[in-house]
């Protein structure tokens, strides 16, 4: 990992001071006469979030705004629950954090780039030493022990776009780094990296201001982990997870060292008006292919996963004068299905592959509508009241011996945010949200078996236990800047938020931040 | 314009659902592929009538087990797997018998799948049989070990046994390796590479029905965490030529007979990856040296290539001389029995896995089925090790005695016929 930093520091000192030495020239004849405070209030605007999925094509980013923004910021983050909803992502996280964010126009140009650096720690993990869980499930590598992880994670990110009369086009890379650990037994070490890289292009469609675009994406991602008990007397047993309760029995007990070796690859087309007024729509399809291999089996890829994705935004962005209006549709639909591959007699330790069952599968489907609606009652406040309902379908199953879990529910909720310009050098903000996922149809297949640990066949039943009841979300936010200058500020936000469940579960989390803003 | 803008937008919104409606669920069952097995039945039984039968099918990657009681309805997913029948058969003479076969590491695939078996009847042991391994030891309180491994025999029948002349055999094959040997004898032959007799002019040790007799590496008195174990019936003594490793010994115990050992120094069974077994020598120590030396060729295959290898220096019995076996293998590491099913269709284990330093103070021990009227415990016997012992249990020598159950001198307060049912 100190090799990790020592590559790492200068790229992402280099991206941040190259990018923020740019912007202040840049800012200044791009968007001259825009001053901080009002720079902060456009950027706290609801309008520029609604068509977020077409900035995923990095053509299209650089009409996301039309003016400068950069901020150097610190903050810290904490999580925690009364009883986990899953055991295997943990009880909560807290980690404070340092980034650096900036988007610059420059005439027909537009550069933006990041880097974040984050040191904590995720707490209560259980049947689960695997990272980046939402990447590699079902299949992590999991003791009965767990408890608390550390992690650091590094990331920096960038991009370039630009335009002329008729074409337009962008691209974009990122690379984020992890390195999670534990300091007693049992021992995981876990680095992730993850590569992705975008390129995109646009045709303006005859002189009106749509623009027609595409994007291809790739990424590459890879998890080395180790486990180490130093306890010699301590309960050594691990075991690979195959979903839902279930473990490769073969191999329990074994591979102590593993890794996740994937590649995903994507494409999009999208239709955004540059003026940000009008109709916007985007699809977008990904496949991410992995493999988890055993390292001391002479590199035995025990499982492979397939995961394809389509998503879908569409929708009309009215901005006004003193009224905005905009309604987005979002629809996605994805299908992870995960392959268990089958070995015959070994020679020595090299296993031939016999075969390969596609055992576990998740369809998950996911569509909500939201509706934002702002007014001007004067040019220095906004009021923002952005209703919306949202449904989804997870479905999860295992085919041999059959096991099933099925969530799906329907969310409505509503977010209102009001902010204001005070004297030209203050901008407060204070929005409030509140969400209820109500259950619409809930099936729980886990029969028990008596050859698998009990604990590892609760965390699904326990995960179901919970989210198959009403659950509500409700969340605070204020954030407060003030311009040192025409073009620097400072600013602090904090925001709390609470997810209630059934039977008395609740889980919080609280995030404060301060900002230098230019 | 406002009107065309909403006719693409809403183009574009039909066209969304369209494409996500086309991807709905399509689970896809696992598929099944028949399989023939054919059963060979032995000679002197293959006229009885067979009352009732069962295929079992361990799937050794997820070890679930399938069980069918006809062989016209087998039908199985793509895997390996651990092949066991068991029927009750009718002789011609009116006795009823069990019959067993077992294949290992059976591949079906999506192709015609035939299994051959070669059943074998299951002989009624009319002999000692292995109550328990403890081949691991204790450890004292600086995890130095104490020596104190030893196999329990018993009496099952209701009749005197001699111990006299019974071996103790340790195999050369290990449970958590598989190879193909070159000749592979394994379906007649037992290999071993340690052999000790018990001396006696066959008169000599006599077993009580429902008593035991206790084989030791050392025969010596309680020490720190240890019990003892002077008392014992016979001990392994092994003259080592190597000046710092030298075994004890008690002289108020009789010594077993070497007949062969691998080992330079002293003999220990520590190693919780071999199958551990007695016999009767069908022929005199001299002539068995002289005449059942095992050689052969193996493939060694790494991931930087294979290599041709040769074993030596262990000894082959048949099988018929064996009079019970029990494999045994770290639990997580287990790969293939080394003995044919003939003698042991499963396997045991005190290990969890090849490093687990939990499997001192733990041991292997028979089945109770029921105690009889004269009071004596009567053990299960089905030449199944899986079926018939108790994996990683208290040894019976430390209950016996209170000793310590761990490495921090946990006296043991429990006492049990079988590591699991208490004694009432």
């Amino acid at each position: 990992m100190r090799n990790l930093i020592r590559y790492l520091s200068p790229a992402t000192l280099a991206l941040t001071v190259s990018v923020s030495a740019f912007g202040h020239e840049a800012d200044t004849l791009a968007v001259a006469g825009d001053m901080i405070i009002e720079r902060i209030a456009r950027h706290e605007d609801m309008m520029r979030g609604m068509a977020w999925r077409s900035y995923a094509n990095p053509a299209v980013r650089q009409w996301e705004q039309d003016y400068g923004y950069s901020a150097l910021s610190g903050g810290y983050g904490y999580s925690g629950s009364n009883r986990a909803v899953d055991v295997s992502r943990g009880t909560g996280e807290s980690a404070w954090r340092v980034a650096a964010d900036s988007y610059i126009k420059h005439k027909t140009s537009t550069l933006w780039g990041s880097a974040g650096y984050s040191n904590g720690r995720q707490r209560g993990i259980r049947w689960n030493e695997s990272s980046d869980a939402d990447l590699v499930y079902p299949y992590f590598t999991a003791d009965s022990i767990g408890g608390d992880m550390r992690m650091e994670t590094y990331s920096f990110a960038g991009g370039y776009a630009d335009h002329n009369d008729r074409w337009a086009w962008g691209v974009s890379a990122g690379y984020r780094a992890g390195l999670y650990y534990r300091a007693v037994d049992p021992r995981p070490r876990n680095t992730t990296g993850c590569l992705d890289i975008a390129a995109g292009g646009a045709l303006r469609l005859g002189r009106s201001d749509y623009q027609a675009a595409v994007s291809v994406s790739f990424r590459k991602y890879k998890q080395s982990c180790d486990i180490e008990f130093v306890n010699e007397l301590s309960d050594n047993s691990i075991w690979h997870l195959t979903g839902l309760g279930t473990h490769y029995e073969r191999f329990a007990g074994s591979g102590y060292s593993h890794y996740y070796n994937g590649l995903q690859w994507g494409a999009g087309v999208n239709l955004f008006p540059s003026s940000r007024s009008g109709a916007v729509a985007s699809v977008q399809f990904s496949s991410f292919n992995f493999d988890h291999i055993l390292t001391g089996f002479n590199r035995l890829p025990l499982q492979s996963v397939t995961d394809s994705r389509v998503s879908a935004q569409a929708g009309w962005l009215a901005p006004g004068a003193s009224h905005d209006f905009a309604v987005t549709a979002d629809l996605s639909h994805r299908r992870r299905t995960g392959s268990e591959n089958i070995f015959g007699d070994p020679s020595g330790n090299v296993y031939p592959q016999i075969g390969s069952l596609a055992l576990y599968s998740h369809t998950l489907t996911e569509a909500s509508l939201n509706v934002l609606w702002q007014w001007r009652p004067e040019s220095e406040s906004l009021l923002s009241v952005k209703p919306g309902v949202g449904w989804s379908r997870s479905d999860e199953s295992y085919a041999d011996p059959r096991r099933r879990v099925l969530l799906s529910a329907v969310t409505p909720g509503v977010t209102v945010k009001g902010s204001r310009i005070f004297g030209g050098k203050w901008h407060a903000s204070l929005s409030a949200e509140i969400a209820c996922a109500l259950p619409v149809d809930n099936i729980c297949e886990l029969p028990y078996d008596k050859n698998i640990p009990a604990g590892m066949q609760a965390v699904d039943i326990n995960r179901y236990d919970i989210l198959s009841k009403t659950n509500t979300l409700a969340g605070v936010n204020v954030a407060l800047s003030r311009a040192l200058n025409g073009r620097y500020a400072i600013g602090v936000s904090a925001g709390y938020f609470r997810h209630g469940y059934a039977d008395g579960v609740h889980s919080d989390r609280v995030d404060v931040s301060a900002s230098f803003i230019f | 314009m406002k009107i065309a803008k909403l006719i693409v937008a809403a183009a574009l919104l039909g066209g969304m659902s369209g494409v996500l409606t086309s991807c709905s669920d399509n689970d896809t069952p696992v598929a099944y592929y028949p399989v023939n097995v054919s059963v060979n039945l032995p000679e002197e039984i293959a006229s009885a009538t067979i009352l009732d039968e069962e295929y079992q099918f361990k799937n050794v990657s997820t070890n679930e087990v399938k069980t069918f009681t006809s062989a016209s309805e087998i039908e199985l997913t793509e895997g390996l797997y651990d092949v066991t029948y068991t029927a009750h058969v009718r002789m011609e003479n009116g006795v009823e018998t069990t019959m067993r076969a077992m294949a290992q590491g059976v591949t079906i695939t999506s192709g015609d799948n035939e299994i051959n078996l070669t059943a074998y009847n299951t002989i009624e042991a009319d002999d000692l049989i292995i109550a328990e391994v403890f081949n691991t030891g204790t450890t004292n309180a600086t995890g130095g070990q104490n020596r104190d491994s030893y196999v329990k025999l018993y009496n099952n029948t209701d009749k005197v046994i001699y111990a006299d002349g019974l071996s103790l055999f340790e195999s050369d094959f290990s449970t958590i390796q598989k190879y193909d040997y070159d000749p592979d004898v394994m379906p007649t032959h037992v290999v071993v590479r340690t052999l000790f007799t018990v001396p006696g002019d066959g008169t000599q040790f006599p077993v009580q029905p429902g008593e035991y007799f206790l084989m030791v590496d050392r025969a010596n008195p309680a020490s720190e965490n240890s019990f003892d174990l002077t008392h014992a019936d016979v001990e392994w003594y092994d003259v080592s030529q190597v000046a710092s490793q030298q075994d004890t010994d008690n002289p108020d115990v009789p010594n077993m007979d070497k007949v062969y050992s691998y080992s330079r120094s002293i003999t220990i069974l520590d190693q919780s990856q071999r199958a551990f077994g007695i016999a009767r020598l069908g022929v005199p120590a001299d002539e068995f040296l002289e005449n059942y030396a095992y050689t052969a060729t193996y493939e060694l295959v790494t991931a930087a290539g294979s290599f041709s290898m040769t074993k030596k220096d262990c000894y082959m019995i048949p099988n018929e001389w064996v009079v019970d076996v029990v494999n045994m293998s770290p639990r997580d590491n287990y790969a293939w029995n080394v003995t044919s099913p003939a003698i042991d269709c499963g396997w045991s284990y005190v290990a969890q896995n090849s490093s687990d330093k939990t499997r001192f103070f733990k041991s292997v021990r028979r089945k109770m089925l029921y105690v009889n009227e004269a009071g004596n415990p009567v053990l299960k016997d089905t030449n199944n090790s899986t079926e018939d012992f108790n994996a990683r249990v208290t040894p019976s020598e430390i209950e016996l005695q209170g000793t310590a159950i761990d490495a921090d001198g946990t006296l043991c307060t429990t006492r049990t016929y079988d590591g699991v049912t208490p004694v009432k």
